[in-house]
């Protein structure tokens, strides 16, 4: 497992994606540093939200994640794995492992260092930063970045290629239209409104809403998080055990 | 393990949907104490002994907007949450028939909903008028960082320390409560610290808060379209010194304030 798990990690970084991160830290830089000298006071949660949450995570989740299964199945890596001792099982832990690894690098080198070197550094303004509010927003940000990650494996076992990443981003369009759409015209129906909370898996996200208001413990958000989290690994393994790799490869 | 095996997607499939539904039901299971709304005057009067600013919903039965926050916002256990420790809560029907005009020309209603909050000296705040979805709102609700020009005294006893200190006065009259915050950065520079420490006693005064409007029509300020307000000083005998029309331009123009202020004292 160890060694699957080395390869795969090397598979996940040719030279051309150690510009990924490097490029996200370069972008992240500009922004904090344009932010602190616009603002009164540099606020690190929240450039924790509009650096990772809403430019690197989804950005590096889709860059790592494009084609996860589907094209290890198309240029035969998969089949190849299977005539080793090696279960469908084992190889989705190890490449979810990959993926999410080679996320984790993005988003630190990303997003993470720029928003800390950027508060030490080179802002002049004052500094508001409460550790257990950064602390919480970073784990719930990498809980987001993980669902992400599951959610385009599970895809990428039945789309080809991009397709996984392009699905992704139609169904957080579709869900966001139709939310503000069931929000301004049918306000009245209850259960509409219920509806529209669950249309996209965004559980750890609004998690992040009440942390940032100081509310207490989201339970209601965690557990959608979590819940969305354990279906999408749920059909991601499902969709591993039922996908036809190559007759005769196992 | 054979490769067809889905035990562990069984297993998940069966906890995330037990999460899920707990998620459901806890979002959206009735809130156990639904807020508790008082009448204007009684909410204040509570305010002013708790020490805890009011938050004033005003409404209309007919209101769309309103009936959207009632539905979609207000029950939210974090806004109710927030609501319930902080506030006092106070609820106005613009339309009606009793007191309704009265309320809405004393709180300078032009739309539904407005929200306001007051200070628990009874002082405006800061307003939003129209539908706020939710993370938005409960920023607005728990912002509390330190808004200094809103400690500074009332006009009566600002003149008197004036004439004990012999210095002059500085009114500040801002249009609306949505400025305080703006113009609160703006004299909180550190320039105009300085000036105003050496030289005045300020106050401030909002247009839309009804206890302010008679003076700030006694000292002749009139309301100016695209103009934060402005800013008087005033001598211990109320003689007007100068005053100068403060606008949004002017928070990003290092200095400006200082300078006008350093003129008016200067004469």
């Amino acid at each position: 497992m160890r060694k699957l798990f080395l390869v795969e990690l090397q598979r996940q970084w040719p030279i051309a994606a150690f510009f990924v991160p490097v490029a996200f830290a370069g972008l992240s830089f500009l922004m904090a540093i344009a932010t602190g000298r616009m603002q009164r006071q540099y606020n690190v949660a929240q450039q924790a939200i509009m650096l990772g949450l809403n430019f690197v995570l989804p950005m590096a989740s889709a860059i790592f994640a494009v084609g996860a299964v589907s094209n290890d199945v198309k240029d035969g890596w998969l089949r190849t794995l299977l005539i080793r001792p090696i279960t469908r099982q084992h190889y989705l832990v190890v490449k979810l492992a990959a993926v999410y690894s080679s996320f984790l690098i993005a988003v630190i080198i990303g997003a993470i260092l720029p928003n800390v070197v950027t508060a030490i550094f080179f802002v002049k303004t004052p500094v508001q930063f409460d550790l257990a509010q950064v602390l919480y927003i970073h784990a719930l940000m990498l809980l987001q970045g993980f669902l992400y990650v599951v959610i385009l494996v599970f895809l990428s076992c039945w789309l080809p290629g991009v397709f996984n990443v392009i699905a992704l981003g139609l169904w957080a369009i579709l869900a966001s239209s139709i939310s503000s759409f069931i929000q301004y015209v049918h306000w009245m129906d209850k259960w509409l409104v219920i509806l529209k909370d669950y249309l996209f898996p965004s559980g750890f996200w609004n998690s992040i809403d009440a942390i940032m208001g100081k509310t207490g413990t989201p339970f209601a958000e965690l557990a959608w998080g979590f819940g969305a989290l354990a279906i999408f690994l749920a059909l991601a393994f499902w969709s591993i055990a039922v996908i036809q790799v190559d007759k005769g490869s196992e | 393990m054979n490769q067809r095996d889905t035990t562990y997607a069984k297993w998940l499939a069966i906890v995330g949907g037990i999460l899920l539904m707990v998620a459901a039901v806890m979002e959206y299971w009735p809130a156990g104490n639904s807020l508790e709304w008082l009448g204007i005057e009684e909410a204040k009067a509570l305010a002013a002994s708790q020490k805890k600013p009011v938050f004033v919903d005003v409404y209309a039965e007919w209101c769309g907007p309103c009936k959207n926050m009632d539905k979609t916002v207000f029950p939210d256990d974090s806004v109710q949450l927030i609501l319930k420790t902080r506030y006092v809560l106070a609820k106005i029907n613009g339309d009606d028939p009793v007191d309704g005009d009265t309320l809405r020309k004393q709180f300078h209603i032009k739309a539904y909903p407005t929200y306001i909050v007051l200070t628990p000296t009874g002082r405006e705040r800061k307003r939003h008028v129209g539908f706020y979805p939710k993370s938005p709102f409960i920023q607005w609700l728990v912002d509390s960082t330190g808004v200094p020009i809103l400690q500074w005294q009332e006009l009566d006893k600002v003149m008197m320390e004036a004439s004990l200190q012999k210095r002059r006065v500085m009114v500040l009259v801002l249009n609306s409560s949505q400025e305080i915050e703006s113009a609160n950065s703006m004299f909180e520079e550190q320039k105009v610290g300085e000036i105003i420490g050496k030289h005045l006693v300020p106050t401030l005064l909002v247009r839309s808060n009804s206890t302010d409007r008679t003076t700030i029509e006694q000292l002749g300020s009139s309301y100016m379209a695209g103009a934060m307000g402005e800013v008087i000083v005033l001598e211990g005998d109320r003689k007007e010194v100068g005053r100068f029309r403060l606008d949004s331009q002017m928070e990003f123009s290092n200095g400006a304030v200082a300078n006008k202020l350093a003129e008016l004292v200067a004469k």
